[in-house]
């Protein structure tokens, strides 16, 4: 049985949110559509220890979980972009050099992971549990020419839902909430998810995986 | 002793295989299928002694809504079980192992209601694989109320006897999901002699353990032992009598600390009754699966009750080779969420649940997953298991208190 596992190299905790239910749904969809030899897709596991910014520490945690993951997830906010893209290119760098034989995926928004939350409006509403958006924020494709995807968030906690976004559990449950709700086509609409779900499949067919 | 389930089609169980060591604590995070392997062992092992609609009633659910429901809405038809079981030595027997197979079917039998029926089972040796007591397949062979190990063809003598015992092993699988308001009861005279699984009817159920180890030396049985360990993980207590009201026609229990004498259990800490609960289901025959252990236990005493259980259950070579003079054979399953159970249980004997997604048709489905503990610089994928063994990274968040994967 074709049985697909990954880890997450991840910014900080507020990823951890988000990022690990969004992207195995997302591998979900995308091996029943492209790979149905594939008969499970595990958990998205976070490795904190890894941390993201220095290769050698990322590379000795991943050495130390080696045979329970088939994919590496590297996460990094592209903003800015001469930072994000340095970072990056460290990284891969290392761990091609490394004898780590696991596919490494980028997983890299144009400025920060939040801009994805936006990109299902329906999600939104429902996570918030509203009958409706009052003020309609950037959405789809265009969630990344937003400039500061948080202020959004805020702005929608605070005045559509009354919430405190400044609460760290309220805020930890939005993001939750979205996760679980948020649309994979919707989000596939925004280019920079669209990349990553494009690496995916590559990688996939690395490892052997044959499209149906 | 069970030695091994096997699971498909039940709750949120796909093509699930567990090894049972004497003592096992299952952990794992909220809504991972911890109680849900209880809910499976006390099915299958129900259906087995007293039919299926007794088991329907024993565990949480519907009949229909016990079985598997897929990412679509839709549920499977068919619920497969295997358990294997360790049958002791006896006086004039070795010891055998032993697998029983069953499959139940959600289905409309000629002329009768639709609900949950056995479709075929057998019984294989593992100690002669070459033996096997079968039934027949492919057609309904026990309906409703009866118990579903009656079915096998009783023409040789020794598979009655077979299924006999087996029948006594699951029989005596006691799980509990202890409510406080079940623990301050007092028991009827003449009422059950065991406890429910919510802990209604423990002052019967010592009483009867206390006349059944009895001796001339012992005139309380295991039931000293309890006592005696009850005290030393409730400090608050230095005694407890099982009282016989004849005027009241009921069996009470009365609590002693050093300062209080005739305290009634209704004035006791939850924790001590469900304390004494516990201690009582480790100290009786056959198989307890206990749930949560730590609800109102100071974490402390969840480590030395933990550690007394380790010692009071029966290994498997012991129940294999003792003789005719042997103790009670006893086995103890927990689940629980308490990181304490990383400190005081060795890796081999906890396995950790979590959740997985398999992909069935094109439907995507979440079901149970479970992984035994890497051991030291050990390896992370052993031969047999289907998924890779869960690592201190992991192992490190669970004893913080963070679920995965958040």
């Amino acid at each position: 049985m074709w049985s697909l596992s990954r880890v997450l190299i991840r910014e900080g905790p507020s990823d951890d949110w988000f990022l690990p239910i969004l992207l195995r749904r997302a591998l979900e969809e995308l091996v029943v559509e492209f790979f149905p030899a594939c008969r499970e897709v595990q958990e998205v596991r976070p490795l904190p220890e890894a941390g993201n910014q220095h290769p050698e520490t990322m590379i000795k945690t991943l050495k130390e979980e080696r045979g329970t993951f088939d994919v590496v997830l590297y996460h990094h906010d592209g903003a800015p972009p001469a930072k994000s893209q340095l970072v990056l290119g460290r990284i891969r760098q290392a761990y091609s050099a490394s004898d780590l034989g696991e596919p490494l995926v980028a997983v890299v928004p144009m400025r920060e992971t939040e801009a994805w939350l936006l990109a299902d409006r329906t999600a939104l509403v429902r996570a918030l549990n509203l009958r409706r958006l009052n003020r309609e924020p950037v959405s789809g494709s265009e969630v990344e020419s937003c400039p500061d995807p948080k202020v959004v968030i805020d702005a929608l906690l605070r005045d559509e839902a009354g919430l405190n976004p400044k609460k760290k559990g309220a805020l930890r449950n939005f993001y939750l909430s979205v996760a679980e709700n948020a649309g994979i086509a919707e989000l596939r609409k925004v280019p920079a998810f669209q990349q990553w779900w494009n690496d995916m499949i590559e990688a996939l067919e690395g490892l052997g995986y044959q499209h149906g | 002793m069970i030695t091994r389930i096997e699971i498909d089609g039940f709750k949120s169980f796909e093509n699930f295989a567990l090894d049972l060591p004497p003592f096992l604590v299952l952990i794992g995070t909220n809504a991972s299928g911890k109680s849900n392997i209880l809910d499976a062992l006390t099915f299958v092992a129900t259906a087995g002694t007293r039919g299926v609609d007794a088991a329907v009633s024993e565990v949480r659910g519907d009949a229909r809504g016990l079985f598997r429901k897929r990412g679509d809405g839709t549920r499977v038809d068919r619920m497969r079980f295997a358990l294997e079981l360790l049958l002791p030595a006896q006086r004039s027997s070795p010891s055998s192992r032993w697998r029983w197979e069953v499959r139940f079917a959600w289905a409309v039998p000629e002329g009768g209601l639709e609900g949950i029926t056995i479709e075929t089972q057998r019984l294989v040796s593992l100690s002669s694989p070459d033996r096997v007591i079968p039934l027949v397949e492919g057609e309904w062979v026990v309906r409703e109320g009866r118990p579903a190990l009656d079915a096998f063809s009783g023409n040789h003598k020794q598979d009655g006897e077979i299924v006999r015992r087996i029948k006594l092993e699951l029989t005596e699988v006691r799980s509990l999901h202890l409510e406080a308001g079940s623990l301050r009861g007092a028991s009827e005279l003449g009422g059950p002699r065991r406890m429910d699984s919510t802990a209604r009817n423990l002052p019967n159920y010592l009483r009867f353990l206390a006349r059944e180890t009895a001796s001339e030396n012992r005139p309380l049985g295991v039931v000293g032992e309890i006592k005696m360990h009850l005290v030393g993980l409730v400090r608050e207590i230095s005694d407890f009598e099982i009282v016989e009201d004849e005027r009241r026609r009921d069996v009470r229990l009365e609590f002693a600390s050093p300062y209080d004498r005739g305290l009634d259990a209704e004035f006791a800490s939850d924790g001590t009754l469900r304390m004494l609960a516990i201690l009582a289901a480790l100290h009786d025959g056959g198989t307890a699966v206990i749930e949560e252990p730590e609800n109102g236990v100071f974490p402390e005493r969840l480590r030395q009750l933990l550690g007394l259980a380790r010692e009071l259950v029966t290994e498997e070579d012991e129940a294999a080779t003792s003789g005719p003079d042997r103790p009670l054979q006893r086995q103890a399953l927990f689940t629980s969420h308490s990181p304490v159970v990383l400190d005081v249980v060795p890796r081999e004997n906890i396995a950790f649940l979590d959740m997985t997604t398999v992909l069935e048709d094109g439907i995507a489905s979440r079901v149970s997953r479970v992984r035994r503990l890497r051991e030291d610089a050990g390896p992370v994928r052993v031969d047999g298991e289907r998924w890779p063994r869960v690592t201190d990274s992991e192992l490190g968040r669970f004893r913080a208190g963070v679920e995965e994967p958040v």
